[in-house]
């Protein structure tokens, strides 16, 4: 296999695991060299996928092809694929030193090489001072980089890791997500990494693929999938918090949000073709927290945008660290507005929230949430490999 | 409550006493002068201390040679069963295949038939390869043992499947897997189940009795009907000198392996 080629490509594949479909007839590219996240709920199948990926599972229709060659009938063994374990699987009766050189041995390599192999691999995650020991004379963030360095002492093409930080404390999954980075810029493998975070999903992946019930919502890169959200389910899965969806409707030429009716609607002709709201339509209007303008905003780069200005009531507001979260009511519907600026506002005060035009999203209201595309944003946006099932 | 534990240890004591007793006859007969074998009152302490018994078993019977058979025997024998345990519990755990539970609960009822049922039928089949009054003859019906299936396969099924699948992922085939993974993980099992067997077979006196006739080729628990003679009584004494010498290297061979035992479960563990 050239270094050229270490792509995964899925045609098709399905995965049930007797009568229960898991993965519903997925096609999905991964290049060669990058790192791609794949992000979903628990039990949305993206273990099952990186399981697909080393062999461990076989798909039950469809095709899997690693560099370019159809690897459906290979056994894990033979796939030449590292892997690190969400609970890390470190091998309980070796020490670390076996542990990492396992790999090698088995390829009967001269042991001085591997020697020198299982140092680099060891200083490359800091552990090489605990070589001698057992895993389980070592914290849990000592066996997390164990099993990292014994993933990469192989220097394998393709490098899977499931969930390989969930059980590592917040400081620690910091410090982690670094060492994983630069630990892939060196090696630059094809790294397919599953989690349920988005936040490590939106650092260590240069694109990110996202699960749901066992259908690809969307992929692409961490800023296409905040920016333009493929459908319901994306906009309200990434982002903290997450993005405020609203009840959107057109009835007898009268525009409502959140079941309120809307008075001076005349620029939103201009955001969504017409014709997609005459149709007695439900729609959802999507913002992110930190667009939407409270009265009394430092005027920026937004000036001059044009806005939908919404009735609200002001509920509360907390204090998140960097930012302030506040909490509105558009008639029954809550809107979470994030801001940097400490507003005085009084509980149950009434005052129009600012939602920039451009900043609008919308969605169908229906089983498949899909977005609509406004003519604002088609300037830039970019072509979204939206699901195919 | 200080009551109810003295009543137990009390309990403990007798029942502990009941299953010691033949042990301590054993060895007290062993170094009593024939003449108080049999003596009035039952005394456990052998006065005058003799060991006649030892050197008139020395003298009489290739005792070495018996030891040996014996060592060789259980030898093989618990190699074997614990190389088809091995396999056929890795099989168990690791492999699905389609009447994987039944063939399991027919490994399972192998344990219930007792030997009285397939010592006919094997000493027939072993007469018509005209492997009677050989160690063949002896070994061959004891390769298996569904017991240790059994346990080892509950012992497989302990470890996390990450590990192994961990393993297959770094280039491990099933063998690999099995000896460098599996085996070391329940090694304290492995080692136990190794003991039962030996000590087992150590102790078998049906089987060999209906196999062996040669007396080069007898195992110690025959040997020591050499000293029952059918016309003229039982030489006692020699024979439990020879019961003794015979019950020490299973002993010591429990001893050295229970420390093995211990350590193991001390430094391993699947964690």
């Amino acid at each position: 296999m050239s270094n050229g080629q270490r792509d995964i490509q899925f045609e098709n594949v399905q995965k049930c695991f007797g009568d229960v479909e898991v993965i519903s007839s997925l096609n999905l590219h991964v290049k060669s060299g990058e790192r791609l996240v794949l992000l979903g709920p628990s039990g949305c199948g993206k273990s099952t996928l990186i399981r697909l990926i080393a062999g461990l599972e076989t798909p039950t229709s469809g095709t899997i092809k690693m560099g370019g060659q159809i690897v459906n009938d290979v056994d894990a063994a033979d796939r030449n694929v590292a892997m690190v374990f969400q609970n890390y699987a470190l091998y309980p009766h070796m020490t670390v030193f076996d542990n990492i050189a396992f790999s090698l041995k088995l390829r009967k390599i001269k042991r001085s090489v591997i020697e020198q192999k299982v140092k680099e691999a060891a200083e490359m995650v800091a552990i090489d001072r605990y070589l001698d020991r057992k895993p389980a004379e070592l914290s849990g963030g000592q066996r997390q980089r164990v099993a990292l360095a014994r993933a990469a002492v192989r220097h394998a093409p393709y490098f899977l890791l499931d969930e390989p930080l969930s059980n590592l404390d917040a400081i620690l999954r910091v410090h982690a997500r670094h060492d994983l980075v630069e630990m892939h810029e060196k090696l630059q493998n094809t790294m397919v990494y599953v989690t349920h975070d988005q936040l490590e999903a939106m650092t260590i992946g240069q694109r990110i693929a996202i699960l749901n019930q066992g259908v690809l919502q969307q992929m692409g890169t961490p800023e296409e999938i905040y920016d333009f959200p493929a459908n319901r389910f994306v906009a309200s899965f990434i982002g903290t918090p997450p993005m405020n969806l609203l009840p959107f409707e057109r009835r007898h030429g009268q525009i409502y949000v959140g079941h309120e009716p809307i008075k001076r609607a005349d620029d939103l002709s201009y955001t969504l073709p017409l014709r997609e709201i005459e149709a007695n339509r439900q729609l959802l209007l999507g913002i992110r927290p930190e667009k939407i303008k409270m009265p009394g905003y430092r005027r920026d780069e937004d000036e001059g945008n044009r806005c939908l200005n919404i009735e609200s009531r002001f509920v509360r507001r907390e204090h998140i660290g960097a930012q302030f979260l506040y909490h509105f009511k558009i008639g029954n519907s809550r809107v979470l507005v994030t801001s940097t600026q400490k507003m005085p506002f009084s509980t149950q005060e009434k005052m129009p929230l600012s939602f920039p035009l451009k900043h609008l999203h919308f969605f169908n209201d229906d089983a498949s949430g899909s977005r609509l595309s406004t003519p604002v944003q088609t300037e830039k946006q970019p072509v979204l490999s939206m699901h195919t099932s | 409550m200080k009551i109810k534990i003295t009543i137990w240890h009390v309990l403990l004591m007798v029942s502990l006493l009941l299953s010691f007793f033949p042990l301590l006859w054993m060895i007290s007969i062993a170094f009593k002068e024939s003449s108080q074998v049999f003596s009035h009152i039952l005394n456990p302490l052998p006065v005058p201390l003799t060991i006649e018994h030892f050197q008139h078993v020395w003298s009489t019977v290739p005792l070495l040679r018996y030891l040996g058979n014996s060592f060789f025997v259980s030898s093989v024998v618990t190699f074997f069963q614990l190389l088809t345990s091995l396999l056929a519990a890795y099989a168990f755990t690791q492999f699905q295949f389609k009447g994987r539970e039944f063939l399991f609960y027919l490994v399972l009822a192998s344990i219930l038939i007792p030997i009285q049922v397939t010592m006919l039928p094997n000493y027939l089949l072993l007469s018509d390869l005209g492997l009677v009054n050989t160690y063949a003859g002896l070994i061959l019906p004891q390769l298996a043992n569904g017991l240790g299936v059994f346990l080892l396969r509950q012992s497989f099924r302990s470890i996390p499947s990450s590990i192994l699948e961990s393993a297959r992922v770094d280039g491990a085939g099933d063998l690999k897997r099995l000896w460098t993974i599996m085996i070391p993980a329940v090694k304290p099992s492995v080692i136990a189940l190794g003991i039962l067997f030996f000590i087992t077979t150590w102790n078998e006196y049906l089987w060999p009795l209906l196999v062996i006739n040669d007396e080069t080729k007898l195992t110690i628990p025959l040997a020591m009907q050499l000293f029952i003679s059918t016309e003229g009584g039982t030489s006692w004494g020699p024979m439990m000198a020879m019961a003794l010498l015979a019950s020490i290297p299973p002993l010591v061979a429990y001893f050295l392996l229970q420390k093995h035992i211990i350590s193991s479960f001390l430094h391993s563990g699947v964690k």
